[in-house]
């Protein structure tokens, strides 16, 4: 599975959400019922894909595409990450 | 109770609140009952907000206000409260509701600065929520007043002992802060400090019917944070 789709899957799980529901040009305010239910979200998905970001480099994330998109291009980055979801 | 406030009365800022019969666990739900205060709000200053306007997106909404009456917005609801402060220097608020059980700790390690999250650490389970959202209602507030995001800006102010530590936007005293309780929640206010005088607290009980009585649980309870 690629890194998209997995980081997309496991962003669903967190969010209690629908993969459907999760367009690439969702707004995170709209598909998200709490910004702590985000913030959690954005720890989690850095434990499991082994990846840490400043808050700095989350600013201007509006959307569902740019988050994922975000984690992608950091992936892709460190191929040698140690995630809970590393293969 | 009704009375009718003039722009005066704004100074230095009021504080709108409502509490919802049932708990409304929905952000749109929420939003739309906010509108409703909002309504209220702004017709006890002589504002009249019919549709379309009532129904334009927040920034539209008050970047509007701003530019027709100098008139500085704020909005914020959870699931037991909605909140709207208004007056005339820049300002914001912000709400949360108690209750829910998240990993607090997590939060505050990678938000907070290190000193705010060991006090959450060293803090009994029981009163851990309660001491990050004192927190997160005053970081919020301060945010919305100077339009920055959690992501980045949410140290801009930081809390010690009680007291705020550190503004990096500027004087300290330039700044009146604010926090509240009432029923389940919190509620945090900034405000610049134009004026002299305490904000208003007001509950608005029957949005339908447009009557608010002053808040006078929250006049004692609201404590000012010392900077």
């Amino acid at each position: 599975m690629k890194e998209y789709d997995r980081i997309k899957q496991r962003m669903a799980e967190l969010l209690g959400q629908k993969l459907d529901v999760l367009d690439d040009d969702a707004a995170l305010a709209e598909v998200v019922s709490s910004s702590f239910l985000l913030i959690e979200t954005i720890i989690e998905l850095q434990e499991d894909f082994g990846v840490l970001f400043s808050q700095e480099e989350f600013a201007g994330i509006t959307t569902v595409g740019q988050l994922v998109a975000l984690f992608v291009r950091q992936l892709e980055a460190e191929p040698d990450h140690q995630g809970r979801s590393a293969t | 109770m009704e009375q009718n406030h003039s722009f005066r009365d704004l100074d230095p800022v009021q504080v709108w609140l409502h509490r919802p019969q049932e708990r409304l666990p929905g952000r749109h739900e929420q939003s739309e009952l906010a509108r409703q205060l909002l309504r209220v709000a702004l017709s006890s200053v002589g504002i009249r907000l019919d549709e379309p306007r009532i129904s334009t997106p927040g920034t539209e909404l008050i970047a509007w206000l701003r530019q027709e009456f100098q008139l500085e917005l704020s909005i914020t609801h959870c699931p037991e409260i909605v909140a709207i402060a208004l007056g005339r220097e820049r300002l914001g608020v912000d709400c949360e509701t108690l209750g829910t059980t998240r990993n607090w700790q997590a939060i505050a390690d990678y938000f907070f600065t290190p000193a705010e999250a060991d006090v959450i650490r060293q803090t009994g389970v029981i009163q851990q929520e309660y001491l990050f959202l004192r927190h997160w209602t005053l970081k919020e507030a301060f945010i919305k007043t100077m339009r920055g995001t959690i992501f980045g800006n949410l140290n801009d102010l930081t809390l010690e002992n009680g007291k705020v530590a550190l503004i990096t936007t500027g004087d300290i005293k330039q700044w009146s802060i604010w926090q509240a309780e009432t029923g389940n929640c919190l509620v945090g206010l900034c405000y610049r400090q134009g004026q002299i005088g305490k904000p208003a607290w007001l509950e608005c009980v029957d949005l339908s019917a447009g009557s608010y009585s002053v808040c006078v649980d929250l006049d004692s309870s609201a404590a000012r944070i010392v900077c």
